[in-house]
């Protein structure tokens, strides 16, 4: 030591670094486990929170490039509001645009269906091609050569190869371009012919080119067809019908033609459409995703909140072992800073590896939760495939950036705590022990009234769109519990020192007092055990309540025999709608009792996305059920909905909108406004973004033209029929139609809607897994944190004639005891969450009613599961009490 | 003959090749169009109007305009083209491309020597684009040419408005013409032969003086206009035979109040073929009075068909198009000595050529339309006056595979 304070005084700083590595980097080479431990935590947890935010981005991402690429160079467009197309009429009414000196044109956007497996959906962007280069960019392969004639400028004889060929061929009847991915996922090549599901159709469509990716090219992933307006609206099945007029105008102008627009709106009766930016397309698609994504990013913070915990433990462990040493470095003359930055550098660079294990690790999770985000936008969301993972590398390196500052920040109490290591206290044992017990009282008034803030958050309603007082009750309600362990435990452990001893014996008697001894380091291990079994249970809490309600209303529901949707709807994506002659060969097939025909739409209400849907309520009424929100009864809402023109809306949209039975709902049409009072709310789990349902007699009674259009079936049999039955039969009777149909029983779409339920909480049981497993890891850590910091206790039981089979058993004990307070206030807290999730979070972010149900079984198993591991995480632990060496130990006292 | 038979070419040549490649996948027949025809009888004001029957069809406007304080000169020309595809196999909607509509839309600043073009395509869907069958008005989108409703049956007014703010290089035409001569009718028996073959031709008549006043508006400046016009209305179905590789156009109207149009087609081995022809349209005062201004306007103006023997066109000097080096003939001396002309015509400045870009995936086409100058005798009189002359087939993109 003498020879050493000589050349620490020749250079500190060099000594700093030998010091560094003896001092850590060795440590961790002698305890692997334990360095693995935590390292695997931090990467896990950090990993988790960057995967999640990968996958949202890439989502919203492929979503940006794609309006970006589709919108060209428009600097506005033109949208129907209350309905997904509009007729292109409204072009006619938007010339004053041209004596602006902006040029307009119109687009056809819509899904189709591939017609072979996998039957994935396929995007359709019908332009005009003549007036289209000054909009949009894009070019087409060069295509093979093509016969030559003697002389191209000719009339009469075969010209010329090439692209004004094509040019022309791309205003035939079925003539497209198709995207370069799209082109090689199939094997299409120029001149090839292939088939698409456009409603109930099979469309035979025949590639004119391929075009390259790039621009335009790019967008939808490449996955796309690009027509001519005229072909478009054929295979679409739309004539006249168009989804958008994009504008070109010069930049200073775009505010004065909105402004003239509004007043165009009044004039010309455009009230069915709205004039917007195209990034406005970005923020809705954003808004639509929302909620979701906003959920998993919350649901992301608590894997990083555990590495938090994580570290936060080994900077705690590392500091508790080298007190002595740091005592000693202190009387040596190194000042205080110095040694905080020895510690600062190590926890830099435990963090710095551990978030980039977690980066690596985050990129390889972020394909799989790619796959499960993409997989729920495309079910129940955008209907578009996003199948690469793409997102800016700075983002990467942002998100990695603020999981390493979360780390450091964790790791910045007890590296504070090195600061107050002074040359005399440090070297005795214990004195580190945080003074928990003076202020005991504090921290639990602390806690309360922390609780009753959270209390306050949660009661508070929506603002905006983000329940950020929701998450804010969450986070406010763990930081209560965690400020109350110490004052809980305080007295649990006064219970519990007489009642161990009755179970444990002397062991179990000192068991406790060592962690009532180290309250402050035992609250915080208890804490953390918490944080992550409160996570684990608040989760299944919520997606087990929310899948037994779905379960419920889908029985109650969903009644009919068979539910009938054209091919494309099949697999949700959202469009395709029936020709009316197969309507009613399915109404007339002998054994239907009953058809109830339903029509839905994407629309925009209060610029947020919602959907419409028309349905012939008397069928519905008669046969169907549904559970209204305010206990008003079914079969008055519907008598009210058969005796004058009103409507029903979901608990969702109502939620969103702020409505209730009696006030009024506004649509506009291309052919007029509709407006009618809400009879009744009523419960669904189909969108989060709800429906308006309108009898369709009031369509009828207003816009007769519109009230034919069909997307649904549901379909009642004949008493003594079966749905297979009747399936078959409908079959047979439209066998000569070749109609595409996707023909579900009430059995296989009740298991579909759990399907695509489970597909939508595919993610959250990934995380669900990783939060066990962060749990685990939890407790391990935990452990070895107390065990060394109780190194002197046991030392001293030890010479006191503790035998080695009694201290492991002490150890032990301390585990399961460990265990079960983390469980029991793991359910505490985890209970409160998953009410704040399921009845301020989940309900103002989706606006949906969710039973409260707990999964018992789940829970006794979750908890069966900590108890084990902490037992078994005590092992490690077991080993360093028995090798402590007590003479060194004690030599202090 | 005009430039519309290059548009037509192209299309005609991607036709052809459409059939080649795509009968397989199609059994509709192509649309067949009503042939130019020897007989045909013009009726006014009707024949203004669309003929959808005919495969294509074009208002071709050509004029010298000036200032009000005649301090600038300027030469327009602003053409509307209808091209019927006949295409198999189109979707059976509105905007099914059964017609093409394009404008090419050109100013001279003979003055400032710098030529200004551009050009716009359209269709009929939604009826953005179009050419009425009931009325006089052809449009493609803003741009137009309508006739303008009046009380007074002699005014045949047709207002042309083209061009906006946010074309590259600004500029823009609102003009109003009224005729100061009847139609004339051009060819023999109602027919402008371009070809031996039987339809190879078109009913073709013009408006050869037409008084013409309104605004035109050149990088940011606007100016008051009047000056003189010229309208072709030239409607068939089937005109170039392969021989053919290109044209030269003539519009002169001389100060002595008569005007002459001439048209030559070349052939592939440079010479000229013998459906080249021409119209001489006497002054006013030496036309036969009509009874009353309503059937000035309504009856064809007497003329003079002139036949390939009776004129000839010399060419004196040549310029080569920087950017498309195409060669194009200069400087003219136009010969017809059964009318006794003897004239020499060159334009305000060379460079008066219009490279139309092609369009997505079309080529795109070159030909030289220009203002020019005319000096000569008349009648062995001394006689000055102005021309618009257009050549096509001599730019590299037309002439690649010649």
């Amino acid at each position: 030591m003498s020879d050493s304070s000589g050349k620490v005084r020749l250079n500190s700083w060099t000594w700093l670094f030998w010091l560094f590595g003896r001092f850590f980097v060795r440590a961790w080479l002698r305890q692997p486990a334990q360095t693995i431990l935590t390292f695997t935590g931090i990467a896990l947890g950090v990993a988790v929170f960057l995967a999640i935010n990968l996958a949202n981005e890439s989502v919203l991402q492929q979503f940006r490039s794609t309006v970006d690429r589709v919108a060209g160079t428009t600097s506005l467009q033109v949208l129907p509001t209350n309905m997904s197309d509009m007729p292109d009429s409204v072009l006619d009414q938007l010339t004053w645009l041209w004596d602006q000196g902006a040029n307009f044109t119109p687009v056809l956007e819509d899904m189709v269906v591939w017609a072979e497996p996998p039957y994935t959906g396929v995007q359709v962007l019908g332009v005009d091609m003549l007036a289209d280069s000054a909009f949009r960019a894009y070019s087409i392969k060069p295509r093979a050569e093509r016969a030559r004639s003697p002389d191209p400028m000719l009339p009469g004889s075969a010209g010329n190869s090439g692209n004004s060929v094509s040019a022309l061929g791309l205003f035939a009847q079925g003539h497209v371009l198709v995207g370069q991915t799209l082109a090689d996922k199939y094997h299409l090549a120029e001149g090839q012919s292939f088939r698409v599901l456009v409603d109930d159709r099979q469309v035979a469509l025949v590639v004119e080119g391929i075009i390259e990716p790039g621009r335009l090219g790019k967008a939808y992933g490449g996955q796309f067809i690009l027509a001519d307006l005229s072909v478009a609206q054929a295979m679409l099945n739309r004539p006249g019908r168009i989804t958008r007029v994009d504008i070109l105008a010069a930049e200073p102008k775009v505010h004065g033609l909105m402004r003239r627009f509004a007043t165009e709106q009044e004039k010309a009766g455009l009230k069915y459409v709205h004039m917007q930016r195209p990034e406005r397309r970005n923020q809705q698609v954003a808004l639509m995703l929302e909620s979701f994504q906003m959920n998993l990013t919350a649901l992301s913070f608590v894997g990083l909140l555990v590495g938090m915990f994580l570290i936060y433990n080994a900077t705690s462990i590392s500091v508790i072992q080298r007190r002595s040493e740091l005592a000693t470095l202190r009387a040596l003359g190194f000042n205080r800073w110095q040694i905080l930055l020895m510690f600062g550098v190590q926890v830099a660079l435990f963090g710095f590896l551990g978030v980039a294990m977690g980066a690596v690790m985050g990129v390889l999770m972020a394909k799989g939760a790619l796959a499960a985000v993409s997989m729920t936008v495309e079910t129940v969301y955008a209907g578009s495939q996003v199948s690469r993972l793409s997102f800016d590398p700075s983002y990467l390196f942002f998100i990695a950036a603020m999981g390493w500052l979360a780390t450091m920040a964790a790791a910045a109490f007890p590296i504070a705590e090195v600061l107050q290591v002074s040359p005399a206290a440090g070297t005795r044992q214990g004195s580190f022990e945080p003074r928990v017990n003076a202020v005991l009282k504090w921290l639990g008034l602390g806690g309360v009234l922390l609780g009753l803030l959270a209390f306050w958050f949660a009661l508070q309603p929506l603002y905006g769109t983000v329940p950020w007082f929701g998450y804010a009750a969450a986070l406010f309600s763990v930081l209560a519990a965690a400020l109350m362990i110490p004052y809980v435990l305080h007295y649990v452990f006064k219970w519990l020192s007489h009642h161990s001893r009755l179970v444990f014996g002397v062991e179990g008697k000192l068991a406790v007092a060592l962690l009532q001894g180290a309250l402050g380091r035992t609250s915080m291990a208890v804490a953390s055990l918490m944080v992550a079994i409160a996570m684990t249970i608040s989760l299944s809490v919520m997606i087990g309540s929310f899948r037994q309600t779905v379960v419920d209303w889908v029985n109650q529901s969903i009644q009919a025999d068979l539910f009938i949707q054209p091919a494309t709807r099949f697999r949700s994506h959202q469009s395709g709608a029936f020709s009316s002659q197969v309507v009613d060969l399915i109404k007339a097939t002998d054994g239907v009792a009953d058809v109830d025909r339903f029509f839905q739409d994407k629309i925009e209400y209060n610029n947020r996305p919602a959907f419409l849907g028309i349905s012939d309520m008397d069928v519905f009424s008669r046969r169907g059920r549904l559970t209204m929100v305010d206990e008003a009864a079914f079969d008055d809402v519907m008598a009210m909905l058969k005796a004058k023109p009103s409507c029903l809306v979901t608990e969702s949209f109502a939620y969103k909108h702020r409505l209730h039975a009696g006030d009024t709902v506004r649509l506009q049409f291309a052919e007029g406004p509709l407006s009618l009072p809400v009879a009744g709310v009523y419960r669904d789990y189909t969108s989060e973004h709800g429906f308006v349902i309108v009898p369709r007699r009031w369509v009828a009674a207003r816009y007769p033209a519109m009230a034919n259009r069909v997307t649904s079936l549901a379909v009642f049999a004949q008493p003594g029929l079966n749905s297979q039955q009747l399936r078959d039969r409908i079959e047979a009777n439209l066998s000569g139609r070749k109609a595409m149909l996707s023909i579900q029983t009430n059995q296989a779409l009740r298991q579909e809607v759990l399907t695509i339920f489970d597909n939508t909480f595919a993610i959250t049981y990934a995380l669900h897994l990783i939060s066990i497993a962060i749990a685990l890891l939890a407790v391990a850590n935990t452990l070895v944190a107390l065990v060394l910091d109780a190194r002197r206790q046991l030392g001293l039981i030890h010479i006191l004639g503790a035998n080695r089979r009694q201290l492991i058993k002490m150890v032990f004990v301390q585990g399961g005891w460990l265990g079960l307070l983390g469980c029991a206030t793991g359910l505490a807290v985890g209970f409160v969450l998953s009410a704040l999730l399921i009845f301020v979070i989940n309900k103002q972010s989706f606006g949906w009613t969710i039973h409260y149900r707990i999964p018992w079984l789940f829970l006794i198993e979750t908890c069966g599961l900590v108890m084990a591991a902490s037992v078994i995480a005590a092992l490690l632990p077991a080993r360093l009490a028995v090798k402590t060496y007590a003479p060194e130990l004690v030599r202090h006292e | 003959m005009n430039s519309p038979l290059r548009s037509i070419c192209l299309l005609l040549m991607g036709l052809a090749l459409f059939f080649v490649c795509s009968s397989a996948s199609r059994s509709t027949a192509p649309k067949t169009y009503q042939q130019a025809l020897p007989g045909y009888r013009y009726h006014f004001p009707m024949d203004h109007w669309a003929h959808k029957g005919f495969k294509t069809e074009w208002w071709y406007y050509t004029g010298h305009l000036f200032d009000e304080k005649q301090s600038r000169r300027f030469g327009y020309e602003l053409t509307f083209f209808r091209i019927g595809t006949g295409l198999p196999g189109l979707p059976d909607n509105d905007w099914a491309l059964d017609d093409i509509y394009m404008v090419h839309f050109a100013v001279s600043d003979v003055t400032g020597k710098r030529f200004y073009h551009t050009q716009r395509l359209g269709r009929s869907g939604s009826d953005l684009s179009g050419a009425s069958a009931t009325q006089y008005h052809v449009w493609v989108k803003d741009w137009f040419a309508k006739a303008l409703e009046t009380d007074d049956e002699t005014t045949q007014w047709v207002r042309l408005k083209a061009g906006s703010d946010t074309d590259t290089d600004a500029m823009a035409i609102d003009l109003t013409v009224n005729p100061a001569k009847p139609p004339v009718v051009h060819g023999v028996d109602g027919v402008s032969q371009k070809a031996d073959c039987r339809g190879c031709a078109s009913h073709y008549y013009s408006y050869s003086r037409l008084e013409t006043t309104g605004t035109l508006r050149l990088n940011g400046q606007t100016y008051s206009v009047e000056g003189l016009s010229w309208m072709d209305h030239e409607f068939g179905s089937n005109q170039l035979t392969p021989q053919q590789s290109g044209w030269d156009w003539f519009s002169i109207q001389l100060d002595d109040g008569s005007e002459l149009m001439l048209y030559v087609l070349r052939r592939q081995d440079g010479q000229w073929d013998d459906n080249a022809s021409g119209t001489y349209i006497k002054p006013m005062s030496l036309a036969i009075k009509p009874k009353s201004s309503a059937t000035a306007a309504s009856m064809p103006m007497p003329s003079v068909h002139l036949s390939r023997a009776e004129f000839s066109i010399t060419k004196a000097s040549s310029w080569t198009s920087p950017s498309t080096k195409g060669t194009y003939p200069m400087d003219w001396r136009i010969q017809v000595p059964s009318q006794g002309l003897d004239l020499r015509v060159r334009p305000f400045f060379k460079n008066q050529e219009l490279e139309i870009p092609g369009i997505g995936q079309y080529q795109g086409l070159a030909y030289w339309e220009g203002a020019c100058q005319v000096s000569g005798t008349h009648n062995r009189k001394p006689v000055s006056g102005q021309a618009y002359v257009e050549m096509t087939g001599y730019a590299q993109p037309f002439t690649h595979r010649l």
